[in-house]
């Protein structure tokens, strides 16, 4: 019966997470209610499993087959996936996406079973400094993201620092940048800037050459499986994403999309094909989609032990064991064992059954693309303004969508690289959060930032990340002369 | 002669493009500023108040935006100094050869977003649908009308029956 419930559970959330606007948290809230009436919360909690990694594969497969990211943590793999699938390589970006979340979950699960309770006590010891740190990090990584045009990637993180400091501020309540607009009172939401930067943009560039232009935009995928050479380049990614992803996912808050965004850097400074980034690497692929579902098993640690959650999804999942009248804590294990190695097998069998069932349905979602431009392009739009219209039932939702597609359109029609927007929106709060937390604890002195040896060794490896492209540079241009 | 005379031309057109673009980012940064100076700060006993990161961003903002002109202002000036600083645009990518169509778009979006609620979910998106789909391949204009009518009806029904997420009914309130 629970092995039904599994699989169930996985092509359900594949159903839903394809639907744009809707990621894994949003998937288990909206079928919450139907799961109470389980009688067995085990049988639940494995529904919950085949449902999350489901949504997470199935967000992954809109995001690289249409640009159409669900949710922050896929936009990175936007860059590469979205590229990829133009190139004909949509199967395989597709595969690698699917055995790199099994890997990193088969991974993320193991650890969690044996590294859950000394990572908690690690994780403890961040303050607001070394979060602060932690963040400033993963906005450094934009240099990496940005390719050869830094500048502009550090415009477009400051864009999305900026975008992020609308609406109600955290510590104070203070109203910023609203224009007296009671919908931007809770600030602009990460899905809809997400969806209007790469799907409203991308469908202005396809439509705006499509009567003009001589081959498709979009090509229908050569073969479906991946090459020898592609399995070759997605092994280590898999397994630097699965370790990225677990030990940033343990941080309650930092979440699946820092993961992914460092473990893309990381990719990126470590291939020997660098200059695939940003058009179709599947080293860009592979490791942000295995940092992305490892990320999901880390953020579990300081649910499963602390109470915390470490993410929307598993604010989703205490939300469901509240519902089930369980507290979590330090105690759950002792209290509830049969629930938490319940909740770990789930996942493992969640993310079996994703394998099972999503490989041999690669070619079935590629054919998505056969679908004439002239049709698919205003579909997208028509799912983007489905899924944000659905997401809070605000209009003003629309226009902000609609109108940060055509920013991100004039943004990248001179080159701006849009993923650092999205960073920024993401992190902008919770690093204005504990930068004032850090600042107010040390009655104004910054050095708090820099003095503590943790953050500081963060602040210089950021520092090196931002410094090394100039570095490097002015290396090459010695040695040229 | 005519084909690099054409192509100086474009160089111009995407340059002058880009300088317009360029210069509005420091006139944005200087007025998120000035917004940021209008938030109310807390007591001076209060060190860092919510003004504080916002001028942070605001102030980086506006010395990225500065060198970003200064960096356009060499290369159109024909300095060699930075010419690494703006990677040559990828046409596949950043080139848009039919701006009527950009228009028709952008101008079928905001019916959209002015007729969702008025006029429902199922009409909207069907309109909107069948206008992009019939302006961008006329000549199969009984498929795309076709598909724009099980699109709107299909997505409908997923989400309020089957999901329960309520969708503008419109002028069709009476009939769902």
């Amino acid at each position: 019966m629970n092995l039904l419930y599994a699989l169930f559970g996985t092509v359900l959330g594949t159903a839903i997470g394809v639907l744009p606007g809707i990621g894994p948290s949003l998937a288990i809230s909206l079928l919450l209610p139907f799961t109470y009436k389980l009688v067995d919360p085990v049988g639940a909690f494995i529904l919950f499993g085949g449902i999350f990694y489901g949504a997470m594969y199935g967000g992954s497969t809109t995001t690289i087959l249409l640009n159409t990211p669900g949710e922050s943590s896929s936009v990175v793999t936007a860059i590469d996936g979205y590229r990829m699938a133009r190139r004909g390589r949509a199967g395989a970006a597709l595969a690698t996406a699917a055995i790199g979340s099994f890997i990193a979950g088969t991974i993320a699960t193991f650890l969690l079973m044996i590294l859950a309770q000394p990572l908690v006590e690690f994780a403890l010891k961040f303050g607001p400094s070394e979060y602060f740190a932690l963040m400033v990090l993963s906005l450094c990584t934009v240099t990496a993201i940005g390719g050869g045009v830094p500048v502009k990637a550090a415009f477009s993180t400051l864009l999305g620092l900026a975008i992020g400091t609308v609406g109600i501020e955290n510590t104070s309540g203070q109203l910023r940048f609203t224009f007296g607009q009671a919908a931007l009172f809770d600030g602009i939401g990460v899905v809809v800037a997400a969806i209007g930067l790469f799907a409203v943009s991308e469908v202005l560039f396809g439509l705006g050459n499509l009567r003009k232009q001589t081959s498709a935009r979009l090509i229908e995928a050569g073969s479906l499986w991946m090459t020898k050479e592609e399995w070759r380049r997605s092994v280590f990614p898999w397994l630097r994403g699965s370790m990225i992803g677990f030990i940033v996912g343990v941080l309650p808050g930092a979440g699946a999309t820092i993961a992914t965004f460092m473990s893309y850097g990381i990719e990126r400074r470590v291939s020997s094909h660098k200059d695939e980034f940003g058009h179709g690497a599947i080293e860009g692929v592979a490791g942000p989609e295995a940092a992305n579902n490892a990320s999901a098993g880390g953020a579990l640690v300081p649910l499963l032990t602390l109470g915390i959650p470490g993410s929307a999804t598993a604010a989703v999942m205490l939300a469901a064991f509240q519902g089930y009248g369980i507290n979590t804590g330090p105690l759950l294990l002792q209290k509830h064992p049969d629930l938490v190695w319940g909740l770990i097998a789930s996942l493992y069998i969640g993310n079996v059954m994703l394998l099972i069932l999503n490989l041999p349905l690669v070619g079935l979602w590629v054919k998505l693309l056969k679908i004439p431009e002239s049709l698919l392009y205003p579909m997208i739009l028509a799912f983007s303004t489905l899924g944000v219209y659905s997401l809070g039932r605000e209009i003003a939702d629309l226009y902000l969508m609609f109108g940060i597609g055509i920013l991100g359109f004039l943004l990248r029609r001179y080159c701006f690289p849009l993923a650092p927007v999205i960073l920024g929106l993401v992190l902008g709060p919770m690093l204005e959060t504990e930068f004032r937390r850090a600042l107010l604890g040390s009655q104004g002195n910054w050095m708090v930032l820099f003095d503590r040896p943790m953050a500081a060794s963060i602040l210089v490896l950021a520092l090196i990340m931002v410094l090394f492209p100039f570095i490097s540079r002015l290396l090459a241009t010695k040695s040229r002369s | 002669m005519s084909q690099p005379r054409r192509s100086v031309l474009n160089v111009l057109k995407g340059t002058w493009g880009e300088a317009a673009f360029t210069v509005m980012l420091p006139l944005f940064a200087g007025l998120y500023i000035w917004q940021a100076m209008q938030v109310t700060e807390p007591p001076s006993n209060i060190s860092i108040g919510p003004r504080t990161f916002p001028l942070l961003v605001g102030w980086a903002m506006l010395a990225t935006s500065l060198l970003l002109c200064w960096k356009l202002l060499v290369k159109m000036l024909g300095g060699q100094a930075s010419q690494d600083a703006f990677v040559p645009a990828e046409d596949e990518e950043t080139a848009i050869r039919d701006w009527l169509a950009v228009a028709v778009v952008v101008g079928v979006i905001a019916f959209l977003c002015a007729a969702l609620e008025p006029i429902g979910f199922v009409v909207s998106i069907f309109i909107f649908l069948s206008v992009l789909s019939n302006f961008f391949s006329p000549r199969r204009w009984i498929t795309n009308t076709a598909i724009s009518m099980l699109f709107s009806v299909f997505f409908y029904w997923l989400f309020t029956r089957v999901l329960e997420i309520p969708l503008p009914n419109g002028i069709l309130t009476g009939l769902f």
